[in-house]
């Protein structure tokens, strides 16, 4: 692959010594070894003597890898030969084939074919050919196969075509059609070669002219351009191309080039890449901060997602953040995943100290671990994206060491509601909400959107959980490992003048440890169902709002339950549902571990404020209902249905429940006395875990997992209020 | 995908398998392991837990540790000012004064008159708590770790 050689006449002297200097060139010392494996990073080479840089595309980062490659010769348009793990490109200044190994040195390999005293500067190879390209001389192949027994095998370059006129300074394969493609420099257009016999198909604008002196591809089939004048990385997204893509479908496509980093400029460029690797290596440490808002925000690397190179001092809080693979989308969902396991809460360097209230300014807290700059986007309108005219509402600040205090201005035709902000600080200005960053952090927060006056109430706190444990079989006392279905949960009151206007509640699925198939639904007691807003009632299930809470073809199950006397708000009818578990259950036996995949986020808005005192206490009534319709164990003649619930203990059921099924086997309900879900030694089937929880592994009980929930219960929450903590925990008898 | 209708029918065929153990009055698939599961873990070192049919809770007991705070503040200084309250569960000292973990705020609450009341529910018998009082001036937060007395957070 290649570049534009600015330099070319002044070294046209050495030509002279040419001959002279071949043969010494084609006698090797020692055989440089092959590139151990197929290297993510990708690989730029500039000047004379070439200096060989590796590059992260993600971020733009750049380092020096060689600059001594072992001749006083410029080398451009490499390619990287996935059959022997060698670089292969062209020595411009004495006009010879050359490979480069893991060491980055120079060998000399012996070539006839090409014109005479003629430099190339695209290549590329692939399936053991290296392909040569030179506009208005022609389009050239080189078997490479011959060197696997003899490094001074004699090679011939086989002329393609001589049809050679687009302006290219490189170009590459893409690993699904294995068609060359490249972007004419002058006119910006995006063309598709083929190897075979050099036909084109100029495919769309990509919007952005230049020396393109280095493309690559990625393995997901997109298509990196840098930039020689600037540096700066574009992507295409080629990503949909396959081998029976269709000349009509190509043309097709969008190819207009994005920003998706800023590299290093050079007036000398060319760059190769391993195209079957990933972007990023997930066998090496992470070392890439991205956000976790929702994906319309452009979080991930498919969406070309805001992200930085984590260095030692460009973060914000006291911790600098830890390293992700990949954006997570929603909230703190980067702070605990099984793909990055390790991750932390690193989200804690801004902090919101007053509410956002339209019209109003607000102030926001920043640590900065040390000098940067900042920029902020809020997204006022709720559209789900950073990209309106006003939302950029931080721009390019320069932050202190500490604590830095920023005051902002909420606009006046901000929609209430919940939203997201992004801060991204780092080394470098004029970031945009997305694309890579050579240097610091990003981060991500929900936010609320206010008008004045407004308090929240979080529980138990807001970005903490309490943990939700039931047992299903009630009546039925069983194994008692309380997963059966475990789900984290919060929520937040919005108040004001002492009342509450409006409840969220949140929640993240963890586990389901058994067969049966159980819906959740939150009661609030001593709300009546005619005063939650149903015009502003809002559910949504992983970020996607819904209409209902649940579908089985043509029935469908209200958000807010009809026939009943509290308000019940509906949030999943069949948890199982939500899930595609790798195991029998989900999550809960040991070895199946797998990313929690369901998230749901409940707004409840009251036509009537409700006072704070009349206010049932958070958690309220969190319960799961059988699922209509399925078997859902022998206490039950048939298919219970919303008629089965099971609540925290002593909590009533909704008016749904059948109470006649009070009294059976394990249960000694007395609703009389207001006495709920208790079996005879008072257990509950249910239980609020007042913190994140690791819940038992299958069938081990939360006795066995948890010994000192024994002296907790008998000594009715005074000692050993702890007794939930990991560090309290038999771990062996836990999940993970 | 493949792997996944092949879990699917694994979990049909469990499903099925353990229906027939409850119509054979076996009381259900998990239950059919319990008196393996009476003998203490071979990988344990812990100390052998009761069983659980043996544990007896009060009858009020809701198993929690929970308790419901009330929060007081009045500073007269701040009568007719604009100023917002932060209530936070976790701070750490720093040389700045108190740095507050944002995602542990339990309350934030607009100040009137420099008055502000509520409650709250403390979930793990924490004693003290981190206070903050921002102004809109650009000026540093008046912060005050608070302990509870008597149910109550007061300043």
């Amino acid at each position: 692959m290649k570049p534009i050689l600015l330099s070319f006449v002044k070294h046209s002297t050495r030509y002279l010594l040419l001959s002279a200097t071949l043969l010494t060139l084609m006698a090797s010392p020692a055989l440089s070894e092959p590139f151990g494996h197929c290297p993510s990073k990708a690989f730029l080479f500039q000047g004379t003597p070439v200096a060989s840089y590796g590059i992260n595309l993600v971020t733009g980062n750049y380092a020096l890898i060689e600059d001594d490659s072992g001749i006083d010769a410029n080398i451009n348009g490499l390619g990287f030969n996935q059959q022997d793990r060698y670089l292969y490109g062209f020595n411009t200044t004495h006009f010879l084939l050359t490979r480069l190994g893991g060491d980055f040195q120079a060998e000399t390999l012996n070539l006839s074919g090409l014109p005479q005293n003629t430099s190339f500067y695209v290549g590329d190879v692939a399936h053991h050919h290296y392909y040569l390209y030179r506009r208005n001389t022609g389009f050239y192949k080189v078997d490479l196969s011959p060197l696997e027994q003899d490094i001074n095998a004699p090679l011939i370059a086989q002329l393609i075509t001589t049809n050679a006129s687009i302006r290219l300074t490189d170009f590459a394969f893409h690993p699904n059609d294995d068609m060359l493609y490249g972007v004419d420099n002058s006119s910006g257009i995006l063309y598709q070669i083929n190897p075979a016999n050099g036909n084109q198909i100029a495919i769309g604008d990509t919007g952005e002219t230049g020396t393109f002196g280095a493309m690559y591809f990625d393995y997901n089939g997109y298509f990196y351009l840098s930039r020689n004048q600037d540096g700066q990385i574009y992507r295409i997204d080629l990503s949909s191309v396959t081998s029976s893509t269709t000349p009509t479908q190509l043309t097709e496509l969008s190819v207009v080039a994005v920003k998706f980093a800023d590299g290093p400029s050079s007036s000398q460029n060319d760059g190769a890449r391993c195209a079957s690797a990933p972007l990023i290596d997930e066998d090496s440490p992470a070392t890439i901060d991205f956000g976790d808002a929702p994906a319309s925000y452009h979080t991930t690397l498919a969406e070309n997602g805001a992200r930085h190179l984590i260095d030692a001092n460009t973060y914000l809080g006291l911790t600098p953040p830890d390293g992700d693979y990949d954006g997570y989308t929603g909230a703190n969902s980067d702070d605990n995943t099984i793909l990055a396991s390790a991750s932390y809460d690193d989200e804690d360097g801004v902090n919101f100290v007053t509410a956002l209230e339209i019209g109003l300014d607000s102030v926001i807290s920043v640590y900065a671990s040390g000098s940067g700059i900042l920029s902020g986007w809020f997204d006022w309108n709720r559209d789900g994206d950073f990209s309106d005219d006003n939302e950029r509402t931080i721009n390019d600040i320069s932050l202190s060491p500490g604590f830095n205090i920023i005051s902002i201005r909420v606009p006046q035709d901000a929609t209430i509601g919940n939203s997201w902000s992004r801060f991204r600080f780092s080394q470098q200005t004029n970031l945009s909400y997305d694309g890579g960053s050579t240097s610091g952090e990003v981060e991500d927060h929900q936010i609320q959107i206010a008008s004045a006056n407004l308090s929240y109430r979080y529980y138990p706190s807001e970005a903490g959980w309490v943990t939700l444990a039931y047992e299903d079989k009630w009546p039925e006392s069983e194994d008692y490992d309380m997963n059966d279905v475990v789900m984290r949960y919060r929520t937040i009151e919005v108040i004001r003048e002492n009342k509450v206007v409006r409840v969220d509640i949140i929640g993240a699925l963890q586990a389901l440890g058994g067969y049966h198939h159980n819906g959740f639904a939150v009661q609030l007691t001593n709300i009546a169902t005619s005063n939650v807003n149903l015009q502003t009632l809002r559910l949504l299930h992983n970020n996607i709002e819904q209409q209902y809470s649940g579908t089985n073809g043509a029935d469908t199950w209200p958000i807010l339950e009809s026939g009943q006397t509290n308000a019940v708000l509906l949030i999943s009818q069949d948890l199982w549902s939500q899930v595609d578990s790798m195991c029998t259950f989900y999550r809960s036996e040991l070895g199946c571990e797998q990313l929690q995949t369901f998230t749901f986020e409940l707004s409840v808005p009251f036509i009537t404020p409700v006072a704070l005192e009349a206010m049932p206490s958070a958690p309220y009534d969190p319960f799961i209902f059988a699922t209509e319709g399925l078997y859902h164990g022998e206490s039950f003649a048939g298919h219970p249905g919303r008629s089965l619930e099971i609540h925290l203990a002593d909590h009533a059921p909704t008016d749904k429940f059948n109470n006649d099924y009070f009294g059976q086997q394990d249960d000694t309900s007395d609703p009389a006395n207001n006495r709920y879900f208790r079996t005879i030694n008072n257990l509950p089937w249910a239980m609020e875990i007042t913190d994140q929880w690791r819940w038992p592994s299958e069938r081990k009980s939360i006795l066995q997992a948890y010994p000192k929930f024994q002296q907790f219960v008998e000594s009715q929450g005074l000692e050993e209020a702890n007794w939930y903590q990991e560090n309290e925990a038999t771990v062996a008898n836990l999940f993970q | 995908m493949p792997d996944t209708q092949l879990k699917k029918l694994i979990t049909l065929q469990l499903l099925t398998l353990a229906l027939a153990l409850m119509l054979f009055g076996c009381g259900g698939s998990k239950q059919s392991n319990e008196s393996q599961e009476a003998a203490p873990p071979s990988e344990s070192s812990s100390p052998v837990a009761e069983n659980i049919d043996d544990l007896v809770a009060a009858s009020s007991f809701n198993f929690t540790s929970k308790a419901t705070i009330a929060l007081s503040i009045n500073i007269t200084e701040l009568e007719g000012q604009r100023a917002h309250v932060n209530l936070y569960s976790q701070y750490q000292k720093i040389a700045d004064g108190y740095y507050p973990s944002p995602s542990s705020r339990v309350i934030s609450g607009t100040m009137s008159d420099g008055s502000y009341q509520n409650t709250f529910i403390n979930t793990n018998q924490q004693q003290r708590y981190l206070l903050e009082i921002w102004r809109y001036d650009s000026s540093p937060p008046i912060q005050q770790e608070l302990t509870i007395a008597n149910a109550k957070l007061s300043l």
